[in-house]
């Protein structure tokens, strides 16, 4: 019973070997695109360019005159632009990662490869 | 209740591969391994993972095996990145003086350190890729569907062709939902079976490999059954080898039993609205597959109610982390300055010294879940949603009003509630703070700047703990404004939301029909009834058991719940029970030291502590006590048979609990002459019984002979506390109530008791009800004494003179219906000569236990009872001119005899013929 168990898992370890670039591509594809999904909208909840926007003639602080008023829509168009650019710098973080995972193999292969 | 038998499920087990998937190392042609199938639901469940010796043996290397390749992967990778390293760091030695150029040329010069980097990184990646999927649980029990099936097309399994035509998405292997736990549970039990050279794997297999699982051995700890004890009770069954065929050890299957089983299980999981199944699925559905484990567990005590809630306990636990895990996570990401998220708030540093943020509060994990009231949270965000602006919550001390708030503020936090309260802070005005150090006036100056700063504020959901202690602070005489009218000013304006608590009597007496009152929409909370009490004290039990350094058995939290709501009425569910959890806590651990299991008893024991009423256990003593209760009776008191046994009777029936729990224990009316011993009854069952001549509650029903007095008895209208009655029931709930010479009293007072009678409950002047279902009621009357001693000098025997009075005599005192309310209606007999000779001799005892503390002893010749027996005799007041007759004969003399100084310590005073009394 030991020794097939044995040869069992040696055939699997083996295939497992042939089988890790196929799920790096298929499944592990799909696990990556999804974190950096989350990861987006964690930083699209944080930085809510779009929560200001729609509170853009809304005062900040409750300050109601008029001088309020234009103090508040001028810095709530600072922080809506601000933030917008922030979470456009997180977008292009969030796609370097997944392009990351999608290139870190393909460079290791090519990189042995390019040694011979 | 024993355990229902499970109706079996309509499997399809492939004959072929005997449920196991594959023949030899091949998938079974026959089921294409699909092993057993059933298809509820529009669903193909099938099972997928084979019960045979070199499958779990594969199983189990494999685990090990992963841990192993991790290793070497790791170290691989390492490995590769090290020497890389090492080589280029040698190769950058040899060049004489580092520089950017020298560091380039090295690099180029280096394929082999590069083609070892590119190599440890892939090494690297395979495990980054291992790890993940390891790490993710291949699948979930389906999501539960409420309400009426799904209308899918229904799945036909009955056929192996059949059950291969359908499509792969509709199927599922629910192996793959089993927790990693579970599947060692049924490898553990195949291999038992096999040890004890089984052909099947059985469900008592499955039980006794489960018991060896924490979390299974926790489940039977809570019901007072150590795992050990519940093994070593299986255990003979498990040599009894039933199921080996033909006298011949082959490897074990898992039969169709077994297959019944884990779809059970499965199903289990399902109608819980769990994701996986774990080891308490399968442990339930293992017990109701077997009808001799159950007996076994039922001889236990444990039945199916108690084991499916200690179940849901576990659950409970789990799910209350698995949320504040959650929530902890959402928390962290709200602002902790009270600024909402887009900044249109404005900051309220004035309503903040006379507040605090709960919802701050909640954030910082300060506050404690609300559980079992999800229905009433609902009812309030409904009212919200609706539009109103100001919820008043109505409920009695103890019902858990706070708790509720407390919950809407988690709630809060995480997000899950209306438009209306997302991303606002709830602030509880403190209304001590409030009105300290100020006048009236003062504290509504106060509320309204508070007032203007929340209008300001926009993001404040106002929290007025208990309302009503605003009103009647007013600012000048009594028509003027006071707190509670400015509150109700602004509350109408409707400018923000307010949230606010009081007890049902205020909100009758201070709210309702005011100006507060209109401004408010009432939403009650109940008190709880002892299922969600259960749930609340399981859910809070943890701290209980970390801070006393105790373990509760669930026996011990169902009966704080169920005595907490019959004993302690003054406070309400769960209020009351969890008081008891805590006490009986403390009590465990006090008795038995730091991790000991609190059991049912300790949780009745400090019920009878608080109350006097015995809800223990009946231990040895106390059984020889009942059965012999007549004899101890008689002591006191002599004669009167038929009152004693019937007292005897009604005491035991209590005792051992057989009796209607919504009545009084019992209801007698003692009848007949004066000095017969009616009372002398009541104090002796008072003394024997209830702990003491002090638990009696004695009325003189003289004292209550018009209408009016009906107040007295149930208190002055909107006065509490002044009932003498009902104070007195209330406050000593287990105790005798002795009605004195009841045909004295108004006819309306006796309509009082025909509810206390027959419900065991009394209302008082302010609307409360008083429990007198622990109450012994004794009436005593001599109405139609005159009667009864008439018939009997005529010689009429007792029955037929109790049945004439009844009938006849009585009905002038008390209205038939009251009459017939009783349990029992005793005539007590005079007392002949020779009672009172008994009498006189008790008498005597008391006289000469007196005599021993001055150190002087009594002796009573019978001669000196003859005497006595026959001065103090009068059929027609029973003992009460012995009474006389002992002291003018006899304790007159005694006292002359010590004044005089002729009678000393050690000295023995002997009571002789006639009277005569000599010292020696």
């Amino acid at each position: 019973m030991f020794l097939i168990v044995l040869e069992r898992l040696a055939i699997e370890a083996i295939l497992d070997l042939f089988y890790f670039p196929l799920w790096w591509y298929s499944g592990g594809l799909n696990w990556a695109g999804l974190q950096c999904l989350g990861l987006l909208r964690r930083g699209n909840r944080r930085l809510a360019p779009g929560l200001w926007l729609r509170n853009i003639f809304v005062p900040m602080y409750g300050q109601y005159d008029w001088q309020g008023r234009a103090i508040s829509i001028f810095m709530r168009l600072v922080n809506v632009i601000g933030r917008s650019i922030a979470l456009l710098g997180w977008l292009v973080v969030c796609w370097g990662l997944f392009l990351v995972w999608l290139l870190l193999p393909a460079a290791a292969i090519l990189g042995i490869i390019g040694k011979f | 209740m024993l355990f229902e038998k499970q109706p079996s499920l309509p499997l399809l087990v492939c004959a072929t591969c005997r449920g196991v998937g594959q023949l030899r190392f091949r998938r079974c042609p026959e089921c294409r391994g699909l092993a057993a199938v059933y298809a509820p639901r529009g669903r193909l469940l099938f099972w997928h993972y084979p019960l045979e010796r070199y499958h779990l043996a594969l199983v189990g290397a494999r685990r090990v095996f992963n841990i192993v390749r991790l290793i070497i992967v790791a170290v691989v990778g390492a490995n590769f990145w090290f020497w890389a390293a090492m080589i280029f760091y040698r190769r950058l030695g040899v060049l004489a003086n580092v520089s950017v150029s020298s560091l380039a040329s090295a690099l180029r010069k280096s394929d082999d350190v590069s083609v070892l980097f590119w190599l440890g990184l892939l090494t690297l990646l395979y495990l980054v890729s291992r790890l993940i999927r390891e790490r993710q649980h291949p699948a979930v029990v389906e999501p539960y569907h409420y309400g009426k099936e799904r209308e899918e097309k229904r799945l036909a399994a009955e056929s192996w062709s059949a059950a291969r035509r359908v499509p792969s998405r509709r199927r599922l292997n629910i192996a793959l939902t089993f927790t990693d736990e579970a599947r060692a549970a049924l490898g553990a039990a195949y291999r038992l079976a096999d040890r004890y050279t089984y052909n099947q794997v059985t469900a008592l297999h499955l039980i006794y490999a489960l018991l060896s699982f924490n979390r299974i051995s926790n489940i039977f700890i809570r019901l007072g059954i150590p795992a050990r004890s519940l093994a070593e009770a299986l255990k003979p069954l498990l040599s009894r080898r039933t199921t080996t065929t033909g006298g011949r050890h082959t490897a074990p299957i898992a039969g169709e039993e077994f297959f019944q089983i884990l779809f059970a299980a499965y199903e289990e999981a399902y109608a819980a609205r769990q994701d996986y199944v774990s080891v308490t699925e399968l442990l339930v559905a293992a017990i109701k597959a077997s009808s001799e484990i159950q007996e076994i567990l039922y001889d236990l005590n444990v039945v199916k109610q108690r084991l499916l809630n200690v179940v849901e306990w576990a659950r409970i636990r789990e799910r209350l982390w698995r949320q504040y895990r959650e929530f902890r996570k959402v928390a962290r990401r709200r602002s902790a300055k009270g600024m909402d998220r887009a900044m249109t708030a404005v900051a309220t540093p004035y309503l903040n010294q006379f507040s605090e943020d709960l919802t701050l509060l909640a954030q910082f994990g300060h506050t404690e879940p609300c559980i079992a009231r999800e229905r009433e949270i609902e009812e309030i965000f409904r009212v919200v949603e609706g539009g109103q602006q100001s919820v008043l919550l109505v409920g009695d001390y103890g019902t858990g009003k706070r708790s509720v708030i407390e919950g809407i503020a988690e709630l809060m936090v995480a997000g899950k509630v209306p438009g209306r309260l997302r991303d606002k802070r709830l602030v509880r005005l403190s209304i001590s703070t409030l009105l300290s150090g100020t006048t009236p006036a003062g504290a509504v100056e106060r509320l309204i700047r508070i007032m203007n700063e929340i209008a300001r504020a926009r993001n404040i959901i106002l929290f007025i703990h208990n309302l009503h202690e605003l009103v009647g602070v007013s600012a000048g005489g009594k028509q003027s404004l006071d707190v509670a009218g400015t509150l109700g000013e602004y509350l109408s304006g409707g400018r923000w939301l307010t949230l606010a608590t009081t007890s049902t009597e205020a909100y009758a007496q201070l709210i309702a029909h005011t100006q507060l009152g209109t401004v408010f929409t009432k939403v009650e909370i109940p008190e709880m009834d002892e299922n969600q009490a259960i749930r609340v004290l399981e859910s809070k039990v943890g701290y209980v058991e970390h801070k006393h350094q105790v373990f509760f058995s669930y026996d011990a939290i169902e009966r704080a719940a169920t005595l907490a709501r019959k004993f302690l009425r003054d406070v309400t569910l769960p209020g009351s029970a969890l008081e008891l959890m805590t006490e009986a806590a403390s009590f465990t651990r006090s008795q038995k030291g730091a991790n000991s299991l609190v059991a049912g008893e300790a949780v009745a024991a400090v019920v009878a502590q608080k109350t006097g009423i015995p809800v223990t256990s009946v231990g040895a003593d106390e059984t020889a006590k009942l059965l012999d209760l007549e004899r101890e009776l008689h002591r006191r008191v002599v004669g009167q048979d038929e009152a004693v046994t019937l007292v005897a009777n009604a005491l035991r029936r209590a005792r051992a609990e057989i009796r209607s729990t919504s009545r009084p224990i019992a209801n007698f009316l003692f009848l007949g002459p004066t000095g017969v011993g009616k009372t002398e009854l009541a104090k002796t069952i008072a003394a024997v019984y209830f702990g003491g001549e002090e638990r009696m509650i004695r009325l003189d029903m003289s004292e209550y002979q018009d209408k009016s007095s009906i107040y007295r008895l149930i208190g002055a209208p909107g006065e509490k506390g002044t009932g003498i009655l009902t104070e007195a029931v209330r406050a000593r709930p287990f105790a005798l109530l002795l009605l004195d010479e009841i045909e004295k009293a108004d006819k309306d007072v006796l309509n009082l008791f025909l509810q206390v009678m027959d419900d065991g409950r009394l209302t008082d002047s302010s609307g409360r009800a008083v429990d007198f279902t622990n109450v012994i009621l004794i009436a005593t009357s001599n109405a139609g004494t005159q009667y009864v001693l008439e018939q009997l000098r005529q010689g009429v025997a007792t029955e037929a003179i109790k049945e004439k009075l009844l009938h006849g005599e009585l009905a002038q005192y008390f209205r038939p219906e009251w009459l017939n309310r009783f349990d029992g209606i005793v005539l007590f007999k005079s007392l002949s000569r020779e009672d009172i000779r008994q009498v006189a001799g008790l008498m005597l005892k008391r006289l000469a236990r007196d005599l021993e503390t001055k150190g002087i002893e009594l002796v009573v010749t019978d001669a000196a009872l003859d005497f006595l027996s026959e001065v103090g005799w009068d059929p027609e007041f029973g003992a009460r001119p012995m009474r006389r007759a002992l002291q003018e004969k006899v304790e007159n003399e005694i006292a002359a005899l010590l004044l005089a100084g002729k009678l000393k310590r050690r000295d023995t005073v002997e009571l002789g013929a006639g009277g005569k009394i000599a010292v020696q």
